[in-house]
């Protein structure tokens, strides 16, 4: 009786330690196989030969413009949005409500599908063909979901006494949002831009059908350009020989995951010191 | 020792509008002209009552407290006034509140601006997450007050109303959720203030604070007389007994808040009128 | 000295609220005309071969040549399902288990910094995952089984993929078991193993569910994974290490190439990954907001 209270309790501490091998493994493979190619020259150089020398610099400029027009759309609508449920959350309008049930439905499409989606409009339909303002548009419909779902959190933990307090003041519904509620929702704002720019990092299937392959610097946001993760893709699937910079880029991947992770951290951390909690 | 004030007459009296002649059942002992006339008001929460036919002459410059047990409508009735009730979801109100002669639930009246007019205190206090300094000049930014100059003056002179210049005149861009409870409570008296309403409306001002700072607040509410006209919610009797010129008993009546007397201070306490009164005061029921 | 200025009590509210209101509700209504926009893009496009080829097919053809005219999605649907099933057989109890660890039988700051490692884990790209499966996993099932690309690298690369939503699900359901159940365990005597079991994840066992499910609906979207590891051949599996060809891994395939009829089936696929995953979702909704009692 005893034996079987000890074997079966291991079971837990096992699961634990199975996540943890895993994913260290994966870690520790990317590491030692990427490590050796990651170098300064690197980052700053064009890749040569479809990418089995040289380095991923206009890749990573092309990821960063997808991340700036993904953000630019989805942060405003978003932060509009979020505004919306959480103010009528208590009245129960047609319209809020609508629009939680479509986000939550648009939270969980596949992003093949929006590959899809952003194929067919913003490529084709609106004639913007393979290009970063394609791909960056349709990253900023994936990432809406999860921003408004976070910035709604955020602000409908804000205090009641505050909102009261600011009412009882009579300030006006637009500063009361601007000098209280936002402020004291950035926390949860920074968690769902973090979340969200993750999001967009890691997208891989809507990127290759909506802002394309090519691989040199992209002239403008109209050009087409290849994302950090589409090329990781590119070099493990389609290029032989080119493994060891696969490795390497998946290794600036989740570095700079990593750090925008971090920062996200450090940014709520500092943000909250300024706030002294009531005791 | 109550000097009678003029109120200047609204210039908008141009058509034909008159005073609604008062109630029959009014109460009404002030003889000064009353800062905030109430006529059968009754307020229900998505059909169920819960304060019906309060009929009552607020005095002008005059400290009032409301008194009664838990869940009577005292706090119902105080959101009233500065039509905060509207804030609650399925709250109907019926009845008149005027301000002045001027009926604050009219079409015409916009609440923000009523508000502006009718400073409100709360039982927790409520400071928003900010330092001291922005706490105190975003009311006065919201009407208009730009000047650098100006703000502070105005920050100057409120703190040391509210007896807060000397403990705070040197970290005024420290948070205010770094203060005690008591520099809190004041501090919200002190933004409420900012505004130079003609009213201030305190709902139980010092029920969460220790008997320190509530002796403080409480000295600081009788400072308010004949500056404002003041209207607090209290359950300690003891205190409306010390503050107040005149005094509201509320009860709960039929499962519906009540107001059961009202008068002066000295009047209630020594020669109520009604049996409940007289009961509640000396503590046989409460 | 009481100020009234009752004049100004009829002043107008400031435009600046009327603005806000306008600008909150013109964005809003975009954003429920976002979900209204890829619906009938896709139906659209799918239309062609509804309306040509019609639904049956879809459902009732042996195998996917759709230059051929035959437009099957059974072996791709059985592929993507048994991917998932599996990935879930691997990744459900290690997650609880992971999760029941982090709970009940570890200290506070081993727990939350694991749960952190497991957020940290869950943001890893899948085409991350999907290289490492490459080049790690296919070889290594290959030296006995070839070719390796096959269901169970699929399943198992995305056990890994769905591992840290499920851990972390589970975490919350149980760590929102009211304690009075636990208290009351306890003061029956009861094993802590025996608590665990038959209390608290009984207790949870709504909201695990749910994590689960949802995990489902994710595993059968996803893409990269199933592209990079499982073999892109359409055939029902009979094996484990079978190559196979996921619903999702056929679209982002033949979309680079696709016209005509042809691209429309793609996108008719699609709608079926979306129903798919809705009906998912729906159900770990109603787990949800089912029973909350244990």
């Amino acid at each position: 009786m005893t034996n079987r209270y000890r074997a079966s309790e291991l079971l837990y501490p096992l699961a634990a330690a199975m996540c943890v091998v895993a994913f260290g493994l994966v870690l520790f493979s990317l590491f030692k196989n990427g490590a050796a190619y990651l170098s300064w020259d690197f980052l700053v150089q064009e890749p040569a030969r479809s990418g089995r020398q040289g380095g991923i610099f206009p890749i990573l400029v092309s990821t960063g413009l997808l991340l700036l027009v993904a953000m630019v759309v989805a942060v405003p609508s978003g932060l509009a949005a979020a505004i919306l449920l959480s103010e009528v959350t208590r009245k129960g309008n047609l319209l809020a409500r609508t629009l939680g049930v479509s986000l939550d439905i648009l939270a969980g499409v596949p992003s093949i599908v929006y590959g899809l989606f952003g194929n067919a409009f913003f490529c084709v339909y609106l004639g913007m063909g393979f290009s970063i303002l394609s791909g960056g548009l349709t990253l900023a419909c994936m990432v809406l979901p999860i921003f408004v779902r976070a910035a709604e959190s955020g602000f409908t933990a804000v205090q009641e006494d505050w909102r009261l307090g600011a009412a009882a003041l009579g300030m006006s519904k637009f500063s009361t949002l601007v000098n209280i509620l936002l402020p004291a929702a950035t926390p949860a704002i920074t968690v769902g831009l973090v979340l969200g720019i993750g999001r967009a990092l890691a997208e891989t299937a809507a990127l290759i059908y909506t802002s394309g392959y090519v691989d040199r610097m992209p002239d403008s946001l109209l050009d087409s350009g290849r994302a950090l993760s589409v090329h990781i893709y590119d070099l493990s699937m389609n290029v032989p020989g080119a493994e060891h910079n696969a490795y390497a880029s998946a290794l600036v991947l989740i570095l700079l995951l990593l750090i925008i992770n971090g920062v996200a951290s450090w940014l709520a951390e500092h943000l909250l010191h300024k706030r002294i909690k009531r005791s | 020792m109550n000097s009678v004030v003029e109120a200047p007459l609204p210039e908008f009296y141009l058509d034909d509008r008159t005073v609604a002649p008062v109630a029959d059942r009014h109460l009404t002992l002030a003889p000064q002209p009353a800062a905030l006339s109430v006529s059968r008001l009754g307020v229900s929460y998505a059909g169920r009552p819960v304060l019906k036919d309060v009929s009552i002459d607020i005095a002008a410059g005059h400290i009032t407290a409301l008194i009664g047990p838990s869940g009577c409508g005292k706090t119902t009735f105080l959101s009233c006034l500065n039509r905060m009730i509207e804030l609650v979801p399925g709250s109907q109100v019926t009845g008149q509140v005027r301000l002045h002669g001027v009926d604050v639930y009219d079409d015409a009246v916009v609440p923000l601006m009523l508000r502006r007019r009718m400073g409100m205190v709360f039982q927790k206090p409520n400071p928003f997450p900010l330092s001291i300094r922005k706490n105190l000049q975003m009311p006065l930014r919201e009407i208009g007050v730009r000047n650098r100059g100006d703000l502070d003056d105005r920050v100057e002179r409120v703190l040391r109303d509210v007896g807060l210049w000397k403990e705070v005149c040197d970290q005024l861009d420290k948070s205010a959720l770094a203060l005690s409870g008591g520099q809190q409570q004041r501090l919200c008296i002190a933004r409420a203030l900012a505004l130079e309403p003609s009213t201030v409306l305190l709902d139980e001002p010092c029920s969460a604070l220790d008997p320190i700072s509530s002796g403080a607040v409480e000295d600081l509410i009788t400072q308010l007389r004949e500056r404002y006209t003041v209207v607090v919610v209290t359950h300690n009797l003891a205190q409306a007994r010390r503050i107040a010129d005149e005094v509201a008993l509320f009860w709960v009546q039929e499962g519906c808040g009540a107001l059961i007397e009202f008068g002066p201070s000295q009047k209630l306490f020594c020669q109520p009128e009604h049996r409940l009164t007289c009961e509640y005061i000396c503590g046989m029921r409460g | 000295m009481i100020s009234s200025k009752i004049s100004t009590l009829y002043l107008s509210p400031p435009r600046s609220d009327l603005w806000l209101a306008l600008a909150l509700r013109l964005l809003a209504a975009s954003g429920v005309a976002l979900l209204a926009i890829i619906v009938w893009c896709l139906l659209g496009e799918a239309w062609t071969v509804f309306s040509g080829v019609g639904v049956g097919h879809f459902l009732t053809d042996a195998t996917w040549h759709p230059t051929e005219g035959t437009f099957g999605l059974a072996p791709m649907a059985v592929a993507s399902i048994a991917s998932s099933i599996g990935a879930l057989l691997i990744a459900g109890p290690v997650g609880v288990g992971c999760a029941v660890f982090c709970k009940y039988y570890c200290s506070p700051v081993w727990s939350s910094a694991l749960r952190q490692l497991l957020a940290l884990f869950g943001g890893i790209p899948s085409v991350v995952f999907g290289f490492w499966g490459l080049v790690v996993l296919v070889p290594l099932i290959a030296e006995d089984n070839p070719p390796g690309a096959s269901l169970l690298a699929g399943s198992l690369v995305l056990a890994m993929m769905i591992l840290p939503t499920v851990a972390l699900t589970a975490h919350a359901a149980l760590a929102a078991v009211p304690s009075h159940f636990l208290v009351a365990g306890h003061a029956l005597g009861l094993r802590r193993g025996t608590i665990v079991l038959k209390v608290a994840l009984v207790a949870a066992r709504n909201g695990i569910l749910a994590g689960i499910v949802l995990s489902l609906g994710r595993a059968l979207g996803e893409t990269m994974a199933m592209l990079m590891v499982s073999g892109n051949i359409v055939q029902v599996p009979t094996s484990a290490f079978d190559s196979v060809r996921s619903l999702a891994a056929n679209i982002a395939l033949e979309m680079a190439y696709a016209t005509g009829t042809h691209r429309s089936a793609l996108y008719a696929c699609g709608i079926a990954l979306i129903l798919v995953v809705a009906l998912s979702t729906l159900v770990a909704h109603r787990l949800t907001t089912g029973c909350q009692r244990g």
